[in-house]
């Protein structure tokens, strides 16, 4: 009996999806909504107004979708900086970081602008400024200083909100709000002439929409800290997503009924109101909504102030909170100086991310102008969204084998492209609203990349999810085409040789033998050695055969999934042609060829060549089944570098069904002539049958081996339908080798994303 | 009625819309794969 107890801790789950819902809507509910009302109605107009707020829920909820698919994979505290380290690695996850910082404390800066300016309206109402012996304008920006070094101290003494509460106050002030949206509809109920505030509807026209719906974004970014409860939520892989997309759904009814609201609350010809209503309501800019809401609703001020009150507050607590948490994050990944991740002994709170944080958020505050701060913070998040959407592309093509999903988006890859698309649109059409964001953000962005290249890279700590090279040999480059050859035990580096050693001699290529490590969860990097001797064997038993002939390099890593491993690998070493070998049938019956090749043949930026049986025989006779496939000009390739020089012949051969209009004769003579393959040894041959897998079988049994293009359909397609060279390679008895030829464009952006 | 208050009730209609499936489809998987306890997202696929 183990005479050690191990002890395991762990944060406790308690948050239910209400309250994590409600955290959501309450960082959305902050400010944006409040002070972009008057602003929005101001440049766009009254239609403009509504629209905005319905155009930026439909990117809010195609960046939610990315959110939901990341958190229900990656369920852990960090949000974004997460999903970047899994998806990228290192660099992108500390731009993310460093952007989710600047981000949530200049969002902080806005909440706390946002109460200042409805705080300094009412005192203004009530007459208490006349006290005051101070320009409004200091009296604004002293109160935004206040609220935010009050809720720096509450931070600093550990006492957030907690989630009960802040549910509630975000429940009352969702209520409140969609009370207000109700009243204003039973209003034009009773009052349709209100209705005429709507005209004209787009005043300024559509590219005013653009700017608006850029500046206001930022009242659509609660995912994060949503994200940000992963190791505290119940069953999160369930209740992460639901949570973004319920309060997305929320808060954009909310911000159209109220926006609807605001435009008919005032009528027109009625005391005060000069002119059209639209246009007396964007006079007043950020407190445009306040105006409005007064003439709505009995004591509409006092209520609203309150409202306001609670949402700014309660957003700036949050801000605060998750802005800590990612600059302490990155200090304690060392990802920028472990200084940062220092703790308070007393308060038990990182005081100096804290204080940085703070330092930040009071500048903003103090120096920006309310469209700049809202500006700023727009723009740091669109471009964290924009990355969020890559993100989830890359690490559903990379990962999603190995993550275990709670939810996947409809219509992948199109929403997330569509969002990084409009997200783009919005962030460069924000520098007709400001010009001092479009210069911090880039500015911004440049000094993290600065810091990660000179302090970062050197200095952070790795994570389990990373490949690592255990041993490398590297020769000089000696040939422009590279071959990487998979070698996993002795006995499969065997029975690659003698193909390897064809193909390369025919492409005069450059040989890197790799082997992949796969290290268990439980077992940390530093014993990954223990597992690399078979690899090392396979290396030397292949080396053997191939040294005396090709220059090599030889590689073993370490990874905790092979199909992942080599990919990264081909990435790097920027290689041509993959060959690997196949055991002959999937153990998991959602693979068509098996774990690893099924991936590889899917993600790999380059041709691929995948051999059963294929380095131990001569071959005299090769039969290449073709159906006018990008596979198939690849396959008569490699068919011909494989034929006996001597009496060797290729048989192309395809089965028709009727209505094929697939010309086999063009299509060969078409690749003869550019493979400079020679006349005589290949023949063609066409069978009607409409068994086309038993039909191919048949024939294959008269040769030594076949070669086949893989299927080149969407990955959905594949998963979802059985294809035929996979379906015949499972029952095919011959040698075989399935080949898949890197298309250009595609390679390329594989290599890139 | 004016073209661009036409287009842009249009646009609000279709967003609002767009929103409301795309939340009510989400939960309807959300569920699904919790029911069946959650895997890879090529078991998923080939589930759903």
């Amino acid at each position: 009996m183990d005479d050690k107890i191990q002890i395991s801790s762990e944060l406790s789950r308690e948050l239910t999806l209400f309250q994590i819902t409600m955290m959501g809507l309450g960082m959305m509910i902050g400010a944006g909504v409040f002070l972009g009302i008057g602003n929005s109605i101001f440049l766009a107009g009254p239609g403009g107004v509504v629209l905005t707020f319905v155009l930026n829920g439909v990117i809010a909820i195609m960046t939610a979708c990315s959110y939901a698919e990341l958190s229900s994979a990656i369920p852990h505290t960090g949000g974004a900086y997460n999903y970047a380290r899994v998806g990228f690695g290192r660099g992108t996850s500390f731009l993310a970081g460093w952007m989710e910082w600047f981000a949530s404390s200049v969002a902080g800066s806005l909440y706390a602008v946002t109460f200042a300016v409805y705080i300094t309206r009412y005192f203004k109402i009530l007459g208490l400024l006349r006290w005051v012996p101070l320009p409004e304008h200091f009296v604004e920006k002293s109160m935004g200083v206040l609220i935010a070094l009050l809720f720096l101290y509450i931070n600093y003494r550990g006492a957030s909100e907690t989630g009960k509460v802040g549910a509630f106050f975000t429940f009352g002030q969702t209520l409140f709000l969609i009370a207000i949206g109700v009243i204003g509809f039973i209003v034009v109920i009773k009052d349709p002439s209100r209705l005429q505030n709507f005209k004209p509807f787009l005043p300024y026209g559509w590219s005013k929409l653009l700017v608006t719906m850029g500046f206001t974004y930022v009242a659509f970014e609660g995912f994060e800290v949503i994200a940000q409860t992963g190791d505290e939520a119940i069953d999160p892989r369930r209740n992460l997503p639901k949570a973004m997309l319920y309060s997305v759904f929320i808060v954009t009814i909310t911000y159209v009924v109220v926006s609807f609201a605001a435009v008919i609350a005032v009528k027109a010809g009625s005391p005060g109101v000069e002119g059209a209503p639209w246009h007396w309501i964007g006079q007043f800019r950020e407190m445009g909504f306040g105006e409005a809401i007064s003439r709505l609703i009995p004591m509409g001020n006092l209520f609203l102030t309150l409202a306001i009150i609670f949402a700014s507050t309660s957003a700036l607590n949050a801000t605060i909170y998750s802005a800590t948490r990612a600059l302490y994050a990155l200090g304690r990944d060392r990802m920028v100086s472990p200084f940062f991740s220092k703790i308070s002994r007393k308060q038990k709170t990182p005081w100096v991310s804290l204080l940085f944080t703070g330092i930040l958020l009071i500048v903003v505050v103090t120096l920006l102008p309310t469209i700049d701060v809202a500006s700023s913070a727009s723009m740091m998040f669109i471009l964290l969204f924009f990355l969020v959407n890559i993100c989830v592309i890359r690490v559903r093509g990379n990962m999603g084998d190995e993550l275990t999903y709670g939810f996947l988006m409809p219509f992948f890859p199109y929403l997330p492209i569509i969002a990084i698309v409009c997200q783009a649109i919005l962030a460069v059409w924000l520098i007709h609203m400001s010009l001092i964001a479009w210069i911090i953000s880039p500015v911004w962005i440049i000094a993290g990349v600065l810091i990660y290249h000179f302090y970062s890279k050197s200095h952070t700590v790795t994570t389990k999810d990373e490949i690592h090279i255990i041993e490398e040999e590297t020769t000089p480059d000696a040939q422009d085409y590279r071959v990487m050859v998979a070698v996993a035990n002795p006995q499969n580096a065997l029975g690659m040789v003698n193909t390897t050693r064809e193909l390369c001699k025919a492409k005069n290529a450059q040989i890197e033998l790799l082997h992949m490590v796969v290290v268990p969860e439980q077992i940390p990097i530093s014993d990954a050695d223990q597992y690399m001797w078979e690899g090392k064997e396979a290396i030397v038993e292949a080396m053997l055969y191939l040294r005396p002939r090709f220059p090599i390099s030889t590689t073993i890593r370490y990874c905790r999934n092979v199909a992942r491993g080599i990919v990264a690998s081909i990435r790097q070493k920027k290689i041509d042609m993959l060959i690997i070998g196949w055991h002959g049938k999937p153990k998991a019956p959602a693979f068509r060829l098996g774990s690893t090749v099924d991936p590889v043949i899917e993600r790999a930026p380059c041709n691929v060549v995948i051999l059963r049986d294929g380095g131990k025989h001569d071959f005299k006779h090769i039969l290449v089944p073709l159906a006018g496939g990008p596979n198939g000009g690849f396959a008569l390739d490699v068919a011909n570098i494989l034929a006996e020089k001597e009496g060797g012949e290729i048989t192309a051969f395809t089965v028709k069904r009727g209505h094929d209009k697939f010309n086999l004769e063009n299509f060969v003579n078409t690749h003869r002539e550019r493979l400079k393959i020679n006349p005589e040894i290949i023949r063609i041959k066409s069978v009607h049958s409409l068994s086309v897998v038993d039909t191919i079988l048949e024939e294959s049994e008269q040769y030594d081996l076949v070669v086949l293009g893989c299927t080149r359909r969407p990955f959905i397609y594949k998963v979802t339908h059985e294809s035929i060279p996979e379906i015949f390679a499972r029952k095919c008895r011959k040698p075989l080798i399935m080949v898949k030829s890197a298309a250009r464009i595609e390679s390329w952006v594989k290599r890139w994303i | 009625m004016e073209k661009n208050a036409l287009i842009g009730i249009l646009l609000i209609i279709s967003g609002l819309g767009f929103i409301t499936y795309l939340t009510f489809w989400s939960r309807r998987i959300i569920e699904r794969i919790a029911k069946k306890s959650s895997r890879s997202m090529r078991e998923i696929l080939k589930d759903i």
